[in-house]
């Protein structure tokens, strides 16, 4: 005998993330809304909530959803808290292509303080590599403002923090069931930080055979790839060699998925 | 004469924790209680020169007027000695006494586990305080201490050792099988003795449930710790809310309730109940109290699971940090391992006889094995359900599990433990109950 809970609900609601359109997300919206009111003491429900929202480009409402969760729950976990990281990041971004660094510099600071605080708690891979990449990011700021002082010191923490992370036997201990992606994924990350250009396509090439037929991750990892460090790159006077020069093509992404 | 009656330091330190509330409003209260305990005790032991108050027994739910007390007379003829004296409403007296009479097997004068119960009435023939007679056999060691504190020492010392607690443990159920569990029957929920009602699985049931019911509050709060902690854990399957369980329950209780052994069982067995004397390292000797709950259609599994998760809900804040959501996280991690564990000792017919680590963990993780061991013996071997009974066992620790959300003497992560332990062990019940994972129909 089945009992519904919100493992139900949520899994009915996350097959936007198999065919990522326009209708699925839409549908994915309606089922999580009607589950918060029904099972309205799972976080998790909310949290898909956000990533929906800030898939569609709806950040000042997927910002505050997760200013109504953080009232509502008196413990948030590292889900949310990558939330957070990560809309403030993706407003970063758009605030950066409209050339409002300063708003981009206050949102890329807090993105990193929310994933920061995620690793402290959790000590798990995701919330560390967004705390790196998000840090990286902030370092091609500094230079772009120039401030070199900044940004070199920036970059030197991300290098001996990504170091450390890869070397870190706990962080890739502490896996979760679909870490068969996202653990060589935030392998992958980690490396293109430092560069090893071989290291992090072998560790990409891992995350995309697991992953198998689903698009989500894909097209996610392209996304940080294309949106967040390619950027950054250039921000530093740097640039990423080989096949990960072309993520699109590298993830197996036909085209640029719809924003 | 009427006797001269007086209280330890330690008992009247404990008098004064208790009544410290009640002086807020009342200054006299600490004189008032140790006044009210003196007029029964005279009028329990009038043939004593001397009473000797020596400690005062707290247990879990604290009710107002109902004290447990260690009491030594002096100068009382044939009766000098120790003795554990309970008074309190006289309503609660008599419901103890009768409890303890239905169940008292036959024949029983005295027993070193299962301590033999005396009335006393006045002359109205209302009851003004019970006594257990047979405290003397644990006194006079180097220490008596409950059952439940000596646990806790044990899984954060090593000390006393595990092996006597098991050992108690062996004495405790062991006996108690003898001299109650025998008498008992397995009701079948599908042809059942009496009608299905909440109140046959827990008297408590649907006020828990209603403590539980959606809104805001601790009960939201622990709800949605729960929940996210599984989630966080990547282990989402590993814990059903078991209040969404038991509400299932109520609505379909012939698709979802076992069978169950029921018969003869104390009712309240936790480790307070339970005392221990306790040499060197090692502790001997359970003696158990408090019948308030003994009866003759009693569940057996809830001496198992009430035991076990009373326990549990103390030691996990000692075992893990206290930051919410990683602690949860680990308690729900730990429970179903336990569980994993369980199953695999239950398929082989062998349990561990010696902690796999010296550790507090894995201290604590032998001795949640061994009372199991003691469950499977009692709801299983014993009966003729040697795989069964671990359903049962699940069954009833997702029920009692519920009851700590109505307690504001556990703390925010005690409450927490236990509904983690109740919503782990749904989850393991419903897998359990598959065809493969047990013979239950």
């Amino acid at each position: 005998m089945t009992i519904l809970t919100h493992h139900h609900v949520l899994a009915a609601a996350m097959k936007w993330r198999t065919s990522n359109t326009e209708a699925n997300r839409s549908a994915a919206i309606t089922i999580l809304k009607d589950g918060m009111t029904r099972f309205s003491d799972a976080l998790a429900l909310g949290e898909e909530l956000v990533l929906l929202h800030k898939e569609s480009g709806d950040l000042d409402i997927a910002i505050s959803l997760l200013r109504t969760l953080e009232r509502r729950f008196k413990q948030i976990g590292e889900e949310t808290l990558c939330r957070w990281g990560s809309v403030l990041r993706l407003r970063a971004n758009i605030s950066l292509a409209s050339n409002a660094i300063g708003a981009a510099e206050v949102d890329l600071k807090e993105a990193e303080e929310y994933y920061a605080r995620a690793f402290e708690e959790f000590g798990t891979h995701y919330p560390r590599i967004n705390e790196l990449t998000t840090r990286f990011a902030r370092a091609g700021l500094a230079r772009l403002l120039n401030d070199e002082s900044k940004s070199a010191n920036l970059l030197r923490t991300v290098e001996a923090d990504a170091e450390s992370m890869l070397a870190d036997a706990r962080i890739w201990s502490r896996l979760k069931p679909h870490d068969n992606v996202w653990a060589p994924a935030s392998r992958g990350e980690a490396c293109l930080l430092l560069e090893w250009w071989d290291n992090a396509e072998a560790a990409y090439t891992e995350a995309i055979r697991a992953s198998g037929a689903e698009e989500f991750p894909r097209i996610s990892m392209a996304k940080q790839v294309r949106e967040t460090l390619i950027p950054a790159f250039q921000r530093l006077g740097r640039e990423i060699k080989q096949r990960l020069a072309k993520p699109n093509e590298f993830f197996l992404i036909p085209q640029v998925p719809p924003q | 004469m009427p006797p001269l009656v007086l209280f330890s330091l330690v008992a009247r330190r404990k008098l004064r924790q208790r009544s410290t509330q009640a002086a807020a409003t009342c200054s006299t209260a600490l004189n008032d209680a140790m006044n009210a305990i003196k007029d029964r005790l005279v009028q329990l032991f009038p043939d004593a020169s001397i009473a000797i108050v020596q400690d005062v027994y707290v247990s879990y739910r604290v009710r107002p007027g109902e004290y447990i007390l260690l009491v030594e007379l002096s100068q009382a003829a044939a009766r000098d000695g120790l003795y554990v004296v309970k008074l309190g409403d006289e309503d609660r007296l008599r419901r103890e006494f009768d409890g303890w009479t239905a169940c008292r097997p036959d024949g029983l004068r005295h027993d070193l586990v299962l301590t033999t119960l005396e009335a006393h009435r006045d002359k109205a023939d209302r009851f003004i305080g019970l006594v257990y007679a047979d405290a003397d056999q644990i006194i006079g060691v180097d220490q008596t201490l409950s059952l439940e504190q000596a646990m806790l020492e044990c899984i954060r010392f090593g000390v006393p050792t595990p092996e006597s607690i098991a050992d108690t443990l062996f004495l405790l159920y062991e006996r108690l099988g003898l001299l109650l569990y025998r008498n008992s029957y397995t009701d079948d929920p599908l042809n059942p003795t009496l009608p299905f009602s909440p109140e046959r699985l827990d008297r408590k049931l649907i006020e828990n449930l209603d403590h539980l019911k959606p809104g805001s509050g601790p009960a939201f709060d622990m709800r949605a710790n729960a929940n996210t902690a599984a989630d966080t854990t990547g282990l989402p399957d590993a814990m059903l809310p078991p209040n969404l369980f038991a509400m299932e329950v109520l609505d379909h209780p012939g698709d979802l309730v076992p069978r169950l052994r029921r018969g003869y069982g104390h009712g309240d067995l936790h480790g307070r109940n339970v005392l221990v004397g306790r040499i060197g390292d090692r502790v001997l000797w359970p003696a158990v109290f408090d019948y308030g709950d003994m009866g003759t259609d009693n569940l057996i599994g809830w001496d198992f699971v009430k035991l076990e998760t009373e326990f549990k809900v103390r030691a996990y804040p000692e075992l893990f940090e206290a930051r919410v959501l990683p602690y949860a996280a680990e308690v729900i991690r730990t429970e179903r391992d336990l569980h994993i564990k369980t199953e695999a000792c239950r398929s082989a017919n062998r349990w561990p006889n010696a902690p796999e680590d010296d550790t507090p963990l894995g201290r604590y993780r032998w001795l949640m094995l061994t009372i199991r061991r003691h469950a499977a013996n009692h709801l299983g071997l014993y009966c003729g359900r040697s795989r069964e009974w671990l359903a049962e066992y699940y069954f009833l620790l997702a029920i009692y599990g519920l009851n700590g959300i109505r307690f504001e003497n556990l703390t925010e992560v005690q409450r927490l433990a236990g509904y983690l332990s109740a919503g782990v062990a749904a989850a393991r019940y419903v897998y359990d109950r598959t065809p493969t994972g047990g013979d239950n129909p």
